[in-house]
């Protein structure tokens, strides 16, 4: 049995008696005791005094105890894991809508259902519009296949209320257990429901890929604009079959929801299509694409599938004023303009690894304005995302600099800047003085002559991004996770450019970027972008470029509600804080206890109880105390 | 061993040279065989001179008063008290307030009515009167001495109260109730105790007492603290020693109305004594025992 308190702070305000004890021990000790033969005439005196002093520490005791209970109703203390003489209850709600309707769910879901099965007396329900008990758990296995139904979040959540009430008023232990693929919008209704027991339940996640599509990938999936016709990005799938497909399939694009978009395609086993389309630009802000495979209606699995584009630029573009340098204000509104990501820029650096899984910042010496900055750029480097200051330094930075990077002091920070720029000067031979904030040498020829000397590709800023040696990346950089944001923070914008977005050189930027972030993931060095980009010089846009690798799920028939994409899935788990199981073997221990604490008994309300009693016994006592007087 | 009893007692040393001296004289008529201080129940020519009566035929001539015949040549004869011993019972209250003492220089309540008793018994002894004793011993029972008159009585007496001591919370008229029973008519009774008790009981116990003898003393003994609740300035615990009964006194409060209380308690008091037609007498721990016993005497004879 475990006591726990919801507001444990609440518990220092105990520290009140003890003053009260010692102002009536001190109190106590300074009445002087005399003897007296008898108390006949004494208590004809009506002193009532009888015991007092006894009394006084009950009624100070009484005191104390009221205090305390008032401390413990606000502490709110519960008892974790209460003993209940009966079993524990184990619930397993069986997802049997039509998204598990696959051999490869069924495999999991079997799977999970084995490591989780308590006892025979679980219990087993399987739930899509409706929520059946299967008594026979045979039965549960054999029909498992047939799932075909619609998912409804509110009948889920009547019935975990249920169990719950019922936990609590038996107090009996209750797990529960949801197996599911959680796709679908009105999962995203059921998460964000605000019912508090969805924490104490047990998810399991079921991927739900089918395995003719384990083997099926999309290699080259990304998407470009079209140089010639700006308002044409043109979609490149490339579909790397490893085993033969049974049958034909059809694929299908579909950008930001809108169906007018949609284009439907034909493809065959080991056939590589391009899927090209028009977007306006303004939509570029808020391209997200995916990739239909729909199959023929007999296809093992889903009928369905949908990928993500798999290097599908989420891109923001933000206009910044015609400064020099970034200042406050600047970056407010810069990121004001960034919805999804929602970053304060500097100051937000240091979330944005939880947030959006930016690994990779881009900055240098020039935005290190303040020591709120440096503080920012300390801890997001200090929380293990790489930065990139310029070509040399990032990668011969000793091991003194790496701690001021670390930890140092504004000041370092500052002799650190200084040395950046003083090295740079050193590569620029002095006779180009590379600011930002001096733009009178941004010449074209500049870049040029740079790139081709130093083979180095630079941002718009002409801050060099990568320098490259012997062929290889200066920078390597570890992509841990598949999903990822690079942000190129820029100083330079040319207000007069308000087309920028559809220039040459800044298409060919982002194009370019984009596959360099690639050939970073790959750890592989491109000569094809060295070669078809030394020529792109005197970039004037600045922006803030991300890049996401999305999860791939299914759809299925019944589900295929766009709006429930990855995501919008990875959103909901991030703001909801649930963890969702993607191993098949699940443990049996839960150390968390995502289940149902039955015995988790809230001992605020019997404090409540107690405080009015004992102020009911307090107010008793001093009315009687009044009459007397 | 008079000595030891009257330890922590101031009396004077000619105390006991005059103790020969002193008498205690009952009011009620003796009716003992013996011849004693008391007056008799009836009329002798010893003694004290009561009154005059006519000589009758057949009288004893000697008995004529020859003074008045030859004034009035009338025949009178002279009567006379006839002088018999009596008995005497000490009824003592044994309970734990008597064992109080407000000052350790000062005998407790209980000490100083062992002093007085054992000096009345001297006295009671010369006069022949028979002495005996009554108390609690435990909560539920009493130890009774029944008054007897011999060469010991009065050396077992002393023995006897050297032993007492204080343990019980009974109060005096239950000791009076219980001393009833073996109670003789005409008993002189000379109850000690502070009689901080409940009034009426004791006006009942006296009252039924008095139907047996009319010859009862309540002696009073109070320490000095009971009749002044002298306290310090500031607030006090004062504890009862007899029922451990704890109370905050605050003397600036209610020291006036202990006063009262105490003053209005004693007035009672003496009106039950009338009431019971017994004898009062209210004497302090700290008095000297001379004085206390003189009082005593001098109350005595004014009756």
């Amino acid at each position: 049995m475990e006591l726990l308190f919801t507001n444990a702070h609440f518990l220092w305000y105990i520290l009140a008696v003890v003053p009260l004890f010692l102002l009536g021990v001190s109190k106590k000790n300074k009445i002087k005791k005399i003897d007296f033969p008898n108390s006949f005439l004494l208590k004809k005196l009506r002193l009532n005094h009888e015991n007092q002093s006894n009394k006084n520490w009950l009624r100070f005791l009484l005191r104390a105890v009221l205090l305390v209970s008032i401390v413990l109703f606000f502490s709110q203390p519960k008892i974790l894991q209460w003993k209940s003489k009966e079993k524990p209850r184990h619930i397993h709600l069986l997802d049997h809508t039509a998204s598990m309707h696959n051999p490869k769910t069924l495999d999991l879901t079997k799977a999970h259902l084995k490591n989780s099965i308590q006892s025979d007396s679980d219990e087993f329900y399987l739930f899509d519009q409706e929520i059946v008990k299967i008594e026979n758990f045979e039965w549960l296995l054999a029909n498992l296949d047939k799932a075909s139904g619609i998912f409804n979040p509110e009948r889920l959540i009547h019935f975990l209320e249920r169990i719950h009430k019922s936990a609590v008023d038996s107090f009996i232990d209750t797990h529960v257990y949801i197996y599911s693929d959680y796709l679908g919008k009105r999962w995203h209704d059921f998460f964000s429901s605000k019912s508090p027991h969805f924490s104490k339940i047990h998810f399991h996640f079921l991927s739900s890929q089918s395995p003719y599509l384990e083997n099926l990938k999309i290699q080259d999936f990304n998407y470009q604009r079209n140089i010639l016709d700006p308002k044409k990005v043109k979609i490149v799938a490339t579909i790397k079959n490893e085993t033969p497909l049974p049958q034909q399939f059809l694929v299908y694009c579909h950008i930001q929801g809108q169906e007018h978009q949609n284009q439907e395609i034909l493809l065959n086993a080991y056939e590589i299509e391009t899927i090209e389309f028009t977007i306006p630009p303004h939509e570029l802000d808020f391209l997200i694409g995916h990739l239909f495979l729909d199959f023929p209606d007999d296809f093992p699995g889903d009928n369905k599938h949908h990928f993500s584009i798999p290097s599908a630029p989420k891109i923001r573009i933000v206009k910044t004023p015609p400064t020099l340098k970034i200042n406050d204000l600047y970056l407010d509104q810069l990121l004001n303009k960034i919805p999804w990501v929602q970053l304060d820029y500097f100051e937000d650096l240091k979330n944005l690894k939880i947030q959006s899984n930016v690994q990779l910042c881009v900055l240098h010496q020039g935005l290190i304005e303040n020591e709120i900055q440096m503080h920012s750029i300390q801890s997001f480097y200090n929380q293990g995302n790489h930065l990139i200051f310029n070509q040399n330094l990032s990668k011969n930075l000793n091991s003194k600099e790496l701690k001021i990077l670390e930890n140092g002091s504004f000041n370092e920070m500052k002799t650190l800047s200084t040395n950046f720029r003083a090295n740079r000067f050193t590569e620029t031979k002095k006779d180009h003085p590379i600011f930002m904030n001096i733009p009178d040498w941004f010449t074209p020829d500049y870049y040029k002559s740079r790139f081709l000397k130093w083979r180095s590709w630079k941002q718009i800023d002409a801050t060099p991004l990568l320098s490259f040696k012997n062929k290889e990346p200066a920078l390597s950089l570890q992509t841990n996770k598949q999903d990822g944001s690079i942000l190129i923070p820029s100083f330079e914008w040319n207000e007069s450019s308000t087309d920028w977005i559809l220039s040459k050189s800044f298409k060919n930027l982002i194009h370019a970027y984009l596959l360099w972030i690639e050939n970073l993931q790959s750890k592989s060095y491109n000569q094809e972008i060295q070669t078809a980009h030394s020529k792109e010089i005197g970039f004037s846009s600045p922006g803030i470029y991300n890049q996401i690798n999305p999860i791939a799920v299914n759809f299925a028939k019944e589900e295929s509600d766009l709006s429930a994409n990855a995501y919008e899935r990875f959103q909901w788990t991030q703001a909801n804080k649930i963890e969702i199981e993607e191993e098949v073997h699940v443990s049996r221990h839960f150390p968390n206890s995502d289940f149902y604490q039955a015995g988790s008994f809230n001992l605020g309300k019997p404090f409540l109880i107690l405080v009015s009693i004992l102020l009911l016994v307090e107010f008793l006592l001093k009315t009687k105390e009044i009459k007397n007087k | 061993m008079l000595q030891s009893i009257t330890k922590n007692i101031y009396w004077e040393p000619d105390l006991v040279n005059n103790l020969k001296k002193l008498e205690w004289i009952t009011s009620s008529i003796g009716r003992g065989i013996r011849h004693g201080k008391h007056p008799s129940q009836t009329l002798g020519f010893r003694a004290e001179f009561k009154q005059f009566s006519q000589f009758k035929e057949g009288e004893d001539a000697r008995y004529l008063d020859w003074k008045i015949y030859a004034r009035t040549k009338k025949k009178f004869v002279k009567q006379y008290h006839s002088e018999s011993a009596t008995s005497t019972l000490f009824l003592i209250d044994t309970s734990l307030s008597m064992d109080f003492k407000s000052k350790n220089s000062l005998p407790s309540k209980f000490e100083f009515s062992l002093a007085i008793i054992a000096v009345l018994a001297k006295i009671f002894d010369s006069q022949k009167d028979k002495i005996g004793f009554s108390h609690f011993i435990s909560e539920d029972s009493t130890h009774l001495v029944p008054p007897q008159q011999n060469s010991l009585a009065y050396k077992n007496l002393l023995t006897e109260i050297n032993q007492m001591y204080c343990s019980n919370t009974k109060t005096c008229n239950e000791l009076i109730i219980q001393s009833l029973k073996s109670l003789s008519p005409r008993t002189n009774i000379l109850i000690f105790s502070d009689f901080m008790e409940d009034l009426d009981h004791l006006k009942k116990a006296l009252s039924k007492l008095s139907g047996i003898t009319k010859e009862i003393s309540l002696i009073q003994i109070l320490d000095p603290i009971e009749s002044s609740i002298e306290t310090p300035n500031s607030s006090v615990i004062i504890q009862s020693i007899e029922d451990k009964a704890q109370f905050i006194f605050d003397p600036k409060k209610d020291s006036k109305s202990y006063l009262d209380q105490f003053h209005s308690h004693q007035k009672k008091l003496l009106k039950v004594c009338n009431q019971t037609g017994s004898h009062f007498h209210s004497m302090q721990s700290n008095d000297p025992l001379n004085n206390g016993i003189l009082y005593l005497l001098s109350n005595c004879k004014k009756k």
